[in-house]
């Protein structure tokens, strides 16, 4: 449980720190560690596929799509005057909202949640792969669509 | 089952509702557009984190870690799709301020 909520106390410290931060390489990288954060609280939450998932995907193929976007417009950030004091209240704004939020966290919880006994375990393979199948198809044709936008947000005038 | 488990489940949702809160409030007070996408992240990683800890209460942690995977792989082609966009829209008008987007021709 203490390592669940030092692991949580993470995710959120570099989610701050990623809203925070003035430099966006420095968001990035915190961003990065928050995606790691995260994969540490889902293998301890007993869900290794799914931080699997976050790490390689989250922590590792955004974070090199967004230092790259970055290093493209970088020069630009820094003409953008943007009132810093707006970042640097968060962590205010975040404790109202917690203290606001802890007070409903047990009605909503019950609320949302139906007393229904727990269901028989399925594992992860069984679930993708014979009973949601469907949703591997609509992965699929996610996947073609964005790189079907991408393909058309750099083409070539001449080609088009 | 689901009586141990709820203070556990509480404890995600609590910090799941914080990420959610700095993800909308950095989309709302930066007008940096990759600022705007950090803010995307840090909601779909708190939704990732609610739907993992449903899962894990209601005992159908295959269900949920499916459902996360389908959510990462819709996370990334989004990133990708919106990070597209702001090269693209650097590149035609030199900034990522969304206030200089205000001089668009149909």
């Amino acid at each position: 449980m203490n390592l669940h909520l030092f692991l949580l106390c993470l995710l959120l410290a570099f989610g701050l720190l990623s809203v925070m931060a003035r430099s966006l390489l420095l968001a990035g990288i915190s961003l990065a560690a928050a995606s790691v954060s995260l994969t540490l609280v889902l293998f301890e939450m007993n869900a290794p596929w799914a931080g699997v998932f976050e790490l390689s995907v989250c922590a590792g193929l955004i974070t090199v799509l967004f230092v790259s976007t970055v290093s493209v417009v970088r020069r630009e950030e820094q003409f953008i005057a943007e009132n810093r004091l707006r970042f640097y209240s968060l962590p205010f704004f975040l404790a109202v909202f917690g203290m606001a939020f802890w007070l409903f966290a047990e009605p909503l919880t019950r609320a949302l949640v139906p007393a229904v006994p727990p269901q028989v375990q399925i594992n992860v393979g069984t679930t993708l792969w014979q009973l949601r199948w469907g949703d591997l198809l609509g992965q699929l044709c996610v996947f073609v669509a964005g790189a079907l936008a991408i393909n058309a947000f750099f083409r070539n005038k001449n080609n088009a | 089952m689901l009586e141990n488990m709820l203070p556990n489940l509480y404890l995600n949702w609590f910090f799941a509702a914080l990420l959610v809160f700095s993800g909308i409030y950095c989309m709302l007070v930066s007008r940096n557009l990759l600022r705007l996408i950090i803010g995307v992240e840090l909601l779909s990683k708190a939704a990732i984190l609610a739907l993992v800890a449903c899962g894990q209460a209601m005992g159908n942690l295959g269900l949920a870690q499916s459902i996360a995977i389908t959510m990462i792989v819709l996370e990334v082609v989004v990133v990708a799709v919106g990070l597209g966009l702001v090269v693209r829209a650097y590149r035609q008008t030199g900034s990522v301020d969304m206030w200089k987007f205000d001089r668009l021709k149909g």
